[in-house]
């Protein structure tokens, strides 16, 4: 009885874990159902998705990518959950309208359902399909970092 | 084996966590007839500097009875300053700057109340104080809205209220005193639903504080899970009479009606002719992930301010309907806002639809004689020349 009592206890223990999908399997398939509802260059190698609102170091750092890094045609630039396009475009000193890797997220497709959601996002593309995705935020400062020096090989 | 039958119902429980829930049923859905509507009689184009942005955090009209112009107000929260413009010519006129740091510093300003120009009362959201300051930006008294409790530290915001104040939930001057309403940013809990008050009730000369309003208990008492500050939001207004507060909760077809100083509310009936049930959430708090909250919100019929127009004496209470079919690409902003319209003894006259919240910033909604100011955004002009408001007026059917 003891036995059948333990097989019965491990089985809903195990059922309620298998319910728990892990954070990183949402925001993949998140993203990508994300950027099915967007055209996108096929020629995009990287997505940076900045939120306007969240982690303010960590998408200060965005901001300063975006400035070095907007004539690169390889990025597209997702801004989204901006609170004012007219003051961000005056501390980056970019215009919008003159950049076309530029994708305006009014609807929020690209509002990511987990706590990560405040973090800067960088997601690696290949014909269109998610290779990888990584926040930049405070467990993982270099996430930034990391894309120049991949960018510069 | 019983030990092991009530060991595993435990489980099951814990596993699923249900709660109670309350129905909340709209009793004369469908049966309004409307003799009234809205539309617009009036377009107001402000034209803002390089340093502002359109949807300011909070406005107030304000008429200067010494130079008798009549103000329109806003708070730009990227430079820290309020800005006036004449309504009436739609030119800039001033603006008060205030520091971010040092003796007059002024950190992190999220509304404001201008009872004069020398006595401007700015809520202060990084340390929850309330300044009393004038138009040359000193701060002349400061007052802690959470009895002086470290902010990181004491578990304060089950004993006081937390603020997001807009446009349509303005302090409210009266004779003695200046009222600042919050909410629970929570699911309040039963053994705390007679006690966490939400108005604050501020001396003019930030002396003294005190707290007066809680959650009706019937709809938010019982554990019942309205998780999410959406829910919990607490629209206010003053009854033309001028000794009694007008409260309208965001899951409740009726507005809740009190004295300024009782707790004893009232209840009348306020409901849209189109919305449903509204019905709180069958699991505990912490059993829901942020999507589960969302898709419930967005099935319901939520509603929102309260505002009186004395100049036409009805009130307007403003609401937004569920989104049809929900899914994890919906946002708050695509409900549709609504305003129904009443006479001033709360019989219904008719409602308008004005269309989503991507179109319509209703927070920034007030009344003056031209009628009901609601600012609209062009969300085609990424530059953000201007702040547009437009004026409704009643029409007859």
């Amino acid at each position: 009885m003891k036995q059948i009592n333990l097989i019965l206890l491990i089985f809903v223990l195990v059922i309620a874990n298998a319910c728990k999908k892990e954070n990183k399997d949402i925001e993949a398939s998140f993203i990508e159902e994300s950027i099915s509802k967007i055209k996108i260059n096929p020629n995009v190698k990287w997505i940076v998705i900045l939120p306007g609102l969240g982690c303010h170091g960590c998408i200060q750092e965005g901001e300063g990518f975006m400035q070095d890094y907007i004539e690169n045609k390889d990025i597209l630039f997702v801004l989204t959950k901006i609170e004012s396009l007219k003051i961000l475009q005056k501390k980056i000193n970019i215009s919008i309208k003159e950049h076309t890797n530029i994708y305006l997220d009014r609807s929020r497709v690209f509002d990511i359902p987990t706590d990560n959601t405040i973090y800067p996002c960088i997601v690696q593309l290949e014909k269109n399909k998610v290779i990888s995705h990584e926040f930049q935020s405070p467990d993982n400062s270099t996430a930034f970092q990391n894309l120049k020096e991949l960018l510069a090989k | 084996m019983r030990k092991f039958t009530l060991l595993y119902s435990c489980i099951f429980v814990l596993l699923i966590g249900c709660t109670k829930v309350i129905k909340l049923k709209n009793e004369k859905q469908g049966e309004l007839k409307a003799t009234k509507t809205l539309e617009v009689t009036k377009v107001k184009i402000i034209l803002l500097d390089s340093d502002t942005a359109p949807t300011p955090q909070y406005t107030q009209m304000f008429k200067d009875s010494i130079e008798g112009v009549n103000y329109f107000t806003f708070l730009n929260i990227y430079n820290n300053s309020i800005y006036f413009y004449d309504y009436n010519s739609l030119e800039f006129i001033k603006k008060i700057t205030y520091d971010k740091r040092g003796p007059d510093g002024i950190l992190q300003p999220l509304s404001y109340h201008i009872k004069n120009m020398d006595s401007i009362y700015v809520y202060n959201k990084a340390l929850m104080e309330l300044f009393l300051t004038n138009s040359n930006g000193q701060v002349l008294a400061k007052k802690s809205l959470i009895g002086d409790n470290n902010l990181r530290k004491s578990p304060w915001f089950l004993s006081y209220p937390q603020y997001n104040p807009e446009t349509v939930t303005p302090f409210i001057e009266t004779s003695k005193e200046l009222l600042f309403t919050g909410q629970s940013f929570t699911t309040v809990n039963d053994t705390l639903i007679n006690k966490f008050k939400f108005t604050a009730y501020i001396d003019y000369k930030l002396d003294h504080i005190s707290f007066s309003h809680t959650y009706p208990k019937e709809l938010y008492g019982f554990d019942y899970n309205w998780i999410g500050d959406l829910y919990t939001k607490v629209f206010v207004e003053l009854h033309p009479d001028g000794d009694k507060l007008i409260f309208s909760f965001p899951v409740s077809h009726d507005l809740y009606i009190a004295d300024i100083h009782s707790n004893a509310y009232h209840k009348v009936y306020a409901g849209s002719n189109e919305a449903g049930t509204n019905y709180s959430i069958n699991k505990r708090p912490d059993k829901l992930s942020s999507e589960t909250i969302f898709v419930h919100y967005a099935k319901q019929n939520d509603y929102a301010a309260i505002k009186y127009d004395k100049f036409r004496e009805v009130y307007y209470r403003f609401f937004k309907t569920a989104i049809p079919n929900p899914n994890r690409f919906s946002r708050p902003n695509d409900k549709f806002i609504g305003v129904i319209i009443m006479d001033k003894n709360f019989n219904y006259l008719g409602e308008k639809l004005l269309g989503t919240g991507k179109q319509w910033y209703w927070q920034n909604s007030f009344v003056t004689k031209e009628g009901l100011n609601i600012e609209y955004m062009d969300n085609d002009d990424v530059d953000e020349v201007s702040l547009t408001l437009k004026i409704f007026t009643l029409k007859k059917i």
